[in-house]
């Protein structure tokens, strides 16, 4: 099954079906991944400003273990409210630019995103080395570009 | 025509706020800081407010969560506040009879007035409780009150563009 077929099928499937006819599902979810949206960036973005030494309150083993459950609980809602909305219009997504560079950058978020959260939850000293702050800023940047695409899809 | 709707069709009409409308770029480019500033502001606060919840860093102080996301809560406030102007002046005429605009104008000024109650009551005595695991109730209430608030002000914010 290559990844057209698959887009075809979700637009079919009776998710998508509902989302098609449904007059206010759509603001629905919409607002709802809006919503997880704040979540992610809010704790994504203390994490990474701790990383890279900007505010530095709580430990940063303590920040990033902390708000690993925001991570993965505001994430899986955007990914369950995404999944919603494609299936609305599976096609436009799939030949849309900016949704595939949002899929790309998401990607490359969550790959960056796990070994930065195996070290940063490890006790290492205060002073964080540069090659983590490196990661940080790369995290930052990437999620961004995610967020970025992601308000383009209904711009292009 | 009230004095507010005068004010809002004045501020509409302004040189700035009509380029800022008739722009190609400009208004959709700040409607973008807008949306992804949410996170610097709702989303820092909810930690803060899920801390007061005993949900997250219950060993950690309250005070320490505050220092750690407020001034993050503050510059999500400062751009939030700068790019919501503009995006209201732009369509000032238009906003001025938008129910979901009305209504999150309401729901600001609860966000507002919720830590203004809550540094000047249950706040004065945060040395008895800072560390403690067991917080207040009035102040649970507050965290609570604050998530609530910020979502609905997201939601209200998102459903202005569906009744334009």
């Amino acid at each position: 099954m290559n990844l057209l077929s698959w887009f075809h099928w979700l637009g079919h499937s009776a998710v998508g079906l509902y989302m098609q006819r449904s007059t206010w599902a759509f603001a629905v979810v919409e607002t709802v991944h809006l919503i997880a949206l704040a979540a992610l960036g809010g704790a994504v973005l203390a994490i990474q400003l701790t990383s890279l030494g900007v505010i530095r309150r709580i430990r940063l083993a303590r920040l990033a273990a902390g708000l690993f459950p925001v991570v993965i609980g505001s994430l899986a809602v955007l990914v369950v409210t995404g999944l919603l909305m494609v299936s609305e219009e599976s096609l436009k997504c799939y030949y849309s630019h900016a949704f595939r560079a949002k899929m790309l950058a998401l990607a490359f978020a969550i790959v960056v995103f796990i070994p930065l959260h195996a070290i940063q939850t490890r006790d290492i000293s205060e002073a964080v080395p540069w090659w983590l702050r490196v990661g940080a800023a790369t995290s930052l940047l990437l999620w961004l570009s995610v967020g970025l695409a992601g308000r383009a899809i209904g711009f292009l | 025509m009230g004095t507010l709707q005068q004010f809002c069709q004045w501020l509409n009409d302004t040189g700035p706020a009509t380029a800022l409308r008739e722009s190609i770029w400009v208004f959709p480019i700040v409607e973008t800081v807008h949306v992804l500033a949410i996170t610097l502001l709702a989303g820092t606060i909810a930690i803060l407010d899920l801390r007061l919840l005993g949900v997250l860093f219950r060993s950690e102080r309250v005070t320490t969560v505050g220092k750690q996301v407020l001034p993050l809560v503050w510059t999500g406030f400062a751009i939030l506040s700068m790019s919501g102007f503009m995006l209201f002046a732009a369509e000032a005429a238009k906003s001025y009879s938008n129910p979901a605009f009305r209504l999150k104008l309401i729901l600001l000024v609860l966000a507002a007035l919720n830590p203004l109650v809550y540094y000047r009551t249950v706040y004065r005595r945060i040395a008895e409780w800072d560390a403690s695991p067991a917080i207040p109730l009035q102040a649970r209430i507050a965290g609570g009150v604050s998530i609530a608030l910020w979502t609905a002000i997201i939601a209200a914010g998102r459903a202005i563009a569906y009744f334009n």
